[in-house]
Formats: C-alpha cells, structure tokens, sequence
C-alpha cells in the first residue's frame, strides 16, 4: 500500500503508468471484465507488494482525467457514469424530448472525450461538462427548434407518490412552465435551467456562459419575470 | 431595472431595491423592512418568488431505470469509434501526405522509363554512328574491310523494321530469280547496273565477296 501511495505521490505517475508496472493494460483481454465496464474498473485494484491502487470508481476527477488522457478508457466511462443524469437533463430542459436529450448527451460526452486535453481544471468536470452541454443545446436549437414530447410519455420522478388524478395535473403543470421556459431568451434560459435545476452559484454560471456574475444576476431576475408574465397570459 | 439600494445615505426607505436584493429575497425566501413600505419592489419580488416556486416543480421526467446503462453504452462505443476514427485518421493523413508525392512520382518515372525505352534506338543511333563511324572510316578491319560494312548492313536491315517489309520479306523468302522470271517479274534493262552504280564501295565489295563466294562454291 504504501507503494502505491509513493507512486501516486511521485510527480508525473499515472494510473495507467501504475497499471503498466503491474505487467497489464486496461482493457486487455486478460483483464478480468464482468458485467458493466465499471466493474472491469473496479477490478483495476491489485497490485504488487500487496498494494492496492485506488479503484477508477474511488478517484477524483483529477486523476481521472489524468488516466483518460494516459489512455485509460474506462476512466472516461466513470466519468459518463458521475455525470450522465444532469448531462441528460440539462440537455432535456433545452429540447424537451428524450429522443434529442439523449442523443445531445451522447454529443455533449464525445465533445468532452475530444476536448480532455483542454480541460485545466480551473473549473470542476460537471461545471466544465455543463458549459459543453449549454453550447451544444443552444447550436442544436438554433439548428432546428426542438419537439416537446407528448404529455402521455413524460413521467416525472416526484409524480410517483401522488394519485393519477394529481399526478395527471401536476404534468400538465410541468409541461406548461417547461414550455414557457422554452420561450425566454437564450440567456435568462440558460441561466435559470442552471440556476433553478442544477443549482450551480452565480459563479458557476458565470463561467459556463461567459459573462459576469453582475450579469448573470441580472439574467436571472429577468428569467423569472418574464417566466410569471408568460405563465399569466397562459396560466397554469 | 429597479434603483440600487443607499443604505449609506440612510434614505432606503425611499430608494427602491436593487435586482440583486430582490433576487436574493426571493430565492432564500427572507424579507426586507423595504418591501413593507414599497408596493413595488414587493410585487416584483412576489412575480420572482412565485415563478421560482412554478420553476422548481417542474420536473423531467424519468427515463427508464435501464436507459442510464444504454446512454453509458452509447458513449462508449462512439468514444470507441472516435478512437479507431482517429488511427484511421492519421493513416489516412499519412497515406495523403506521403503515399500520394510518391505515387506521382513513380507514375512519372515509369512515363519517363517508357518513353525513353521506346525512342532509345532514334535517340541514341546517330550518336554512336557518328562516333563509330569517324573511327571506321580511317581504321580498316582485318579482313579489309571498314567498319563501316557493318553500318551498312544495319542500314540495308534497316527497313525490316518496318512491318511491311517484313511482310514483304516473308513472302519472298526462298524465291529463286527464275520462279521471279516466271511469274513475269523482270528487271527493266540497265536496273542492275543503276542499282550497281549506286552501291557504297563498301557495299560494293561486299557484293564482290558475296559473288566470288558464289562462284567458289559447288556447281548445282
């Protein structure tokens, strides 16, 4: 153990270096894979002397984009699996149906995988990750507006508990605020889904969209505004 | 946009509140002793209050339990397909870059091979004639004759070149001078020795050679 500390402490070490030491490459055929993917990174533990190197699954995101860029792949697949559900609903909040959510997030995780190498860490991954997706939602829409799905497939997760005659009205109240969201500005859109759904700080904001946290404030309050005058001319 | 809030000048009762305290209300749900005394700045951060409330109720729905797996899934393989992409890639930058330049550059050694093949005997005959020719012309051979007997008889093989005295040959091949005679094929007189006169001194005493040969061999 304390090996594999001094190798992880040792500047420039790697866990695909720390791997290679161990005489196998992940993803090789005489790795032991079972199940999901994760699980062949979770196999990536043993190593010599005793040691156990930090699972893929128990690293931070430094290090995991560390080993992707060592060539590890399945450090990316860990990196899909922390951050898949926001990806998919940040996506979802612009478009407003599963089929273009999903192949958004699908986009928004390949532009991330392509553009590792530019990652500096100045922001966390899921910030990092939000901004590819803001930029890859408002491109999608400016290309072709999106398809809201019909209220008859769409089930939400706090539905689950109410009676259908309740849950019936509260997706009809859900789809009419998501539809009136779809009508704000670019920006107070943006601003609002992160600030609303994904609860980033105005920081955070800040530095997906570009602008100042004076700005992105600014955005915020006028979102809301213009959200209650579209809800009172169609009201909920 | 509303007036920015002077606590400083002590007038805050007058001024109205800035978006920035409006939105800090509404969002952490406080108050303000403002908004008691200023309709306005209450209204606004009640519309901010409750379209925040709406906003927050409305939920995604769900996708199915498995759909997580086959999103994962779907990344993967195209990260995978990005990858075998990119080696693709670069072998096929490499095969533009370099493969294409040598291509062209084979092509055109292969034209310059061929052409040169083909027009070799014109290109180089004359040169090696005129240098061989000069040295035949003042160093006899040992049977007396020039070298320059030899490039005769290159000349008089030269036709066969042409496809259609070869063809002419090959018919006349074997063809006795009575057979020609018969067939009412004749010389107009005075031809041999026109043809006679016009021989080389060279080509003249190759066909002296070739008589007196005649003439020693066994009689028919």
């Amino acid at each position: 153990m304390e090996r594999v500390e001094r190798l992880w402490a040792t500047p420039g070490t790697s866990l695909a270096r720390l791997v290679a030491q161990r005489g196998c490459r992940a993803g090789d055929p005489g790795l032991p894979r079972q199940g999901s993917r994760l699980d062949s990174a979770r196999t990536m533990t043993a190593g010599e002397g005793g040691g156990i190197a930090p699972a893929l699954v128990d690293l931070d995101e430094r290090r995991l984009v560390a080993a992707c860029l060592e060539g590890t792949r399945e450090a990316f697949d860990v990196i899909v699996e922390r951050h898949r559900r926001a990806v998919y609903q940040l996506c979802y909040r612009f478009v407003g149906n599963h089929e273009d959510a999903s192949d958004l997030a699908q986009e928004v995780f390949l532009r991330a995988y392509r553009g590792l190498k530019n990652y500096k860490g100045d922001a966390s991954l899921g910030t990092w990750l939000y901004r590819i997706g803001v930029n890859a939602c408002l491109n999608r829409l400016s290309a072709r507006p999106p398809v809201a799905e019909p209220l008859e497939t769409s089930e939400s997760v706090v539905d689950r508990d109410l009676d259908p005659a309740s849950r019936l009205l509260q997706q009809e109240r859900s789809k009419r605020v998501r539809a009136a969201i779809a009508r704000l500005p670019k920006r107070q859109r943006t601003t609002l889904i992160l600030r609303v759904y994904h609860e980033l700080s105005h920081q955070e904001i800040a530095f997906i969209v570009g602008s100042s946290v004076g700005a992105v404030k600014a955005n915020f309050f006028h979102a809301l505004q213009n959200l209650k005058r579209i809800l009172a001319q169609d009201p909920v | 946009m509303a007036a920015t809030f002077d606590a400083g000048k002590g007038d805050w009762m007058s001024r109205h509140l800035s978006d920035d305290v409006l939105l800090e209300m509404a969002e952490a749900g406080k108050s303000h002793p403002h908004l008691t005394q200023c309709s306005r700045c209450r209204q606004q951060m009640e519309d901010a209050r409750d379209a925040l409330g709406l906003a927050r109720e409305a939920e995604v729905p769900e996708p199915s339990p498995l759909f997580w797996d086959h999103l994962s899934s779907r990344v993967h393989n195209a990260v995978e397909r990005e990858v075998l992409e990119g080696r693709q890639g670069v072998w096929t930058r490499f095969a533009r870059v370099a493969w294409r330049p040598a291509v062209a550059v084979a092509l055109g050694v292969i034209l310059v091979v061929s052409v040169v093949w083909r027009m070799g005997p014109a290109l180089r005959q004359p040169e090696t004639r005129s240098a061989s020719a000069r040295q035949a012309d003042v160093q006899p051979t040992a049977n007396g004759s020039s070298a320059t007997d030899s490039w005769a008889g290159a000349d008089l093989l030269a036709p066969l070149s042409d496809p259609a005295w070869v063809v002419i040959a090959e018919v006349t091949w074997g063809l006795e001078i009575e057979s020609a005679a018969e067939a009412g094929i004749v010389m107009q007189p005075g031809a041999s020795d026109r043809a006679i006169a016009q021989l080389s001194p060279s080509e003249r005493q190759e066909l002296v050679r070739l008589l007196q040969s005649d003439l020693d061999g066994p009689s028919l």
